[in-house]
């Protein structure tokens, strides 16, 4: 029997919530040790969707608030268009688990409050040239990259694996148009050979 | 360079010592499930890197300025691959393909033909890395296989961008997989 087809059939079968309830119970045998990975798999699309969500919200803060340069603008409202794409597709697959997706950030206040707990520091009334925003927005991809890092590392579903080195990749090249915009020097632009969204902002 | 020298571009000065070919080819990987299968794995991600590495090192006589520079950093991001990659089929107790004696890049013309055909391998080897990361057994290392193809995805934005395309082409990297 195909290990993956008898998984995705378990994971099929479990409601999320009960998934969900089952992680940290110690079930044994297969279908708790699925379920309990279907649980875990859905923390962890939870955790990348609430950064996603505060990235689109950021973003849309700094279109607001930053310099109003086209360019700048034409890339920022891209970026924020590929992590909505993102941000479907997560709200998609917890869907699949029953899960429901969280909050979205309300305002500003809500904005600054998820961005705090998300360990995000550039202010967000820091935003007035184009190379604070650059360092705003890199500092945004590089959160992201180490949550999808981690998510790699953690996942228990194949196409969720898949997913989340889709998506991390897609994050390591919006930091690095970001680095671009901030250095002409290419080991600035490209820092390592592994992303782990670890570099310096420049 | 003679543009012809790009037909059997040798791949040496990376320190390898293998027989010269890949068992398993680019591109076709087989199925996960274990450290005998992550070997294997492996060992498809580094004949993937073998051939880029191969790419630059021909390449690099036809790019000038910022192009060229890129292409000498990108370079050695490929070798630092090749090494993590080698130490990581040793250390799982199998051993690291070498590169082939040639790899057929077909003639390009000059410097932006050099640039496509870079940013196409480096197109495949991100769709190499992501067959492997979900037949990765050990977490670990299915993280550090996603580091490199997220380093391998940013290398191809830069080259897109030096041929005047947009960047960031779509909102998930599959490498045209």
């Amino acid at each position: 029997m195909d290990a993956r087809l008898s998984r995705r059939a378990l994971l099929a079968g479990a409601s999320g919530g009960a998934a969900l309830a089952l992680v940290g119970t110690g079930a044994v045998g297969g279908v708790g040790i699925a379920r309990a990975q279907a649980g875990s798999d859905a923390e962890i699309l939870t955790r990348a969707l609430t950064l996603e969500q505060v990235v689109i919200a950021s973003y849309g803060a700094a279109l607001r608030d930053g310099p109003g340069e086209p360019r700048l603008h034409t890339l920022l409202r891209r970026l924020r268009r590929q992590e909505r794409e993102h941000a479907d597709v997560l709200a998609s697959e917890l869907d699949t688990l029953g899960v429901r997706a969280p909050a979205v950030p309300g305002d500003d206040a809500a904005l600054a409050r998820a961005r705090a707990a998300q360990g995000l520091r550039h202010p967000l009334d820091q935003i007035v040239t184009a190379s604070d925003v650059a360092r705003f927005a890199v500092e945004l991809e590089n959160a992201q990259i180490t949550l999808y890092l981690e998510a790699v590392r953690e996942l228990g579903a194949p196409r969720l694996l898949t997913l989340a080195a889709q998506i991390m990749a897609a994050e390591g090249q919006h930091a690095t148009v970001l680095r671009g915009l901030l250095s002409e020097l290419p080991e600035i632009v490209v820092p390592s050979p592994f992303e782990t969204g670890d570099a310096a902002i420049p | 360079m003679p543009a012809a020298g790009l037909l059997a571009a040798g791949c040496g000065g990376n320190g390898d010592d293998g027989d010269g070919f890949a068992t398993t080819p680019p591109g076709r990987l087989p199925a996960g499930g274990g450290d005998d299968a992550d070997v294997d794995l492996l060992n498809g991600a580094l004949a993937a890197e073998h051939r880029l590495v191969a790419a630059y090192l021909s390449g690099l006589p036809l790019l000038e300025g910022r192009a060229l520079a890129d292409g000498e950093l990108f370079l050695s991001h490929e070798r630092a691959h090749v090494r993590r990659l080698r130490e990581l089929v040793g250390s799982a107790g199998g051993t690291p393909v070498g590169p082939r004696p040639s790899y057929d890049f077909g003639l390009p013309g000059n410097g932006r033909d050099i640039l496509r055909s870079l940013e196409s391998l480096e197109q495949q080897t991100i769709a190499v890395y992501l067959q492997v990361v979900p037949r990765v057994a050990d977490p670990l290392l299915r993280a550090t296989i996603a580091s490199i193809a997220a380093c391998e995805a940013e290398h191809a934005s830069c080259l897109l961008e030096r041929l005047g395309r947009w960047p960031l082409p779509t909102a998930f990297v599959t490498g045209g997989s």
